[in-house]
């Protein structure tokens, strides 16, 4: 009979374990796809960008820039902030973030960091075409973007925003900002460039109006 | 190391943890993983606590290490792993795919330096 009790604790004893080990926490993960609109998928596949259909099964030729290409080619990763494209005024449009190694040497200053831009683009038919692009990362120069220590893959801290219409940004830490600063690109609001100037570059102004917002630190 | 950029990276790393409360010694570990790359904890809002990220490393090298909530490493030990890996490292980021993925990071350099 103790034996039999011996083994029902340990059994218990071992269930909790599972129990605990399965509340271990984990970074909420960026998505590792976006989904276009007619059903279509873009994810990365051997160093490059593609774009499948629903199934996996087919791809179907998406052209990116020749200069955007090669960020991606030499990429030391690529991420995707949301898991679908949107749809502003009639125009589709995805959000990219690649990151490329800021150092060669990988025990030194930043060898196991990453600098990355973000890359908004317009899809039409099978052309990806830029719209503006923003470093939005960077070990080199302490810019991060905010995890909620740790929880969340820092690219969720890159979203679609309803009012204004646009792109929200929230930084944990910029080291030429203060903390917990955001940026929102939309086109209803002017764009101050002053303290952005050095994070900031537009590929098409029609588009890359917006405001830079500082917002409290909770 | 550079006294200011030591300084960056420790209000980094504050602003990482903020509002948490932490210790002298989880300071200087963020500090010092964020000077190489990466952030060393993660809020475990169950426990209420901050917990090393889920990163093997791997123990014959200074910073190169394993995401273990990758189903593709998750389960394997360091010997393992490092078996599977060990060719791509001289690759550098490029040696990092989808079949082999090991990665850089300042959590393992920080392990590393503190020897554990």
């Amino acid at each position: 009979m103790s034996i039999i009790s011996s083994g029902i604790k340990a059994g218990m004893l071992a269930a909790a374990l599972i129990c605990v080990s399965s509340l271990a926490i984990a970074e909420t993960p960026s998505p590792e796809t976006v989904n276009l609109e007619g059903g279509r998928v873009l994810l990365q596949k051997d160093r490059k960008l593609v774009e499948v259909d629903a199934a996996h099964s087919k791809e179907f030729p998406l052209r990116f820039p020749a200069t955007f290409k090669r960020a991606v080619t030499t990429a030391s990763s690529v991420a995707f902030p949301a898991d679908r494209s949107h749809v502003i005024d009639g125009k589709e449009y995805i959000l990219v973030v690649v990151n490329q190694s800021s150092s060669n040497d990988p025990m030194g200053y930043c060898g196991a960091g990453e600098e990355g831009t973000l890359y908004v683009f317009q899809i039409e038919g099978n052309k990806a075409e830029p719209r503006f692009s923003l470093p939005v990362q960077s070990c080199l120069k302490s810019v991060a973007l905010a995890t909620e220590t740790g929880t969340k893959s820092p690219y969720l801290a890159i979203a679609w925003n309803d009012a204004p219409i646009g792109i929200k940004i929230v930084w944990e830490h910029d080291a030429d900002k203060g903390p917990a600063a955001s940026f929102i690109a939309s086109k209803a609001e002017p764009l101050l460039r002053h303290a952005n100037n050095a994070l900031f570059r537009d590929l098409d102004a029609g588009f890359a109006v917006g405001r830079l917002v500082k917002i409290s630190v909770t | 190391m550079g006294v200011k950029l030591f300084q960056e990276k420790q209000s980094e790393a504050k602003d990482a943890f903020r509002p948490l409360p932490y210790t002298d010694d989880q300071l200087m570990r963020e500090t010092f993983t964020r000077w190489n790359g990466g952030g060393y904890y993660e809020w475990n809002s169950e426990a209420k606590q901050l917990e090393r990220k889920n990163v093997l490393c791997d123990p014959t090298q200074g910073n190169i290490g394993w995401n273990m909530d990758n189903p593709s490493n998750a389960g394997q030990t360091a010997d393992q792993l490092h078996e599977r890996d060990k060719t791509q490292y001289s690759e550098m980021k490029l040696g990092q795919t989808k079949e082999h993925p090991w990665t850089y990071t300042g959590i393992c350099y920080v392990d590393h330096i503190f020897g554990n």
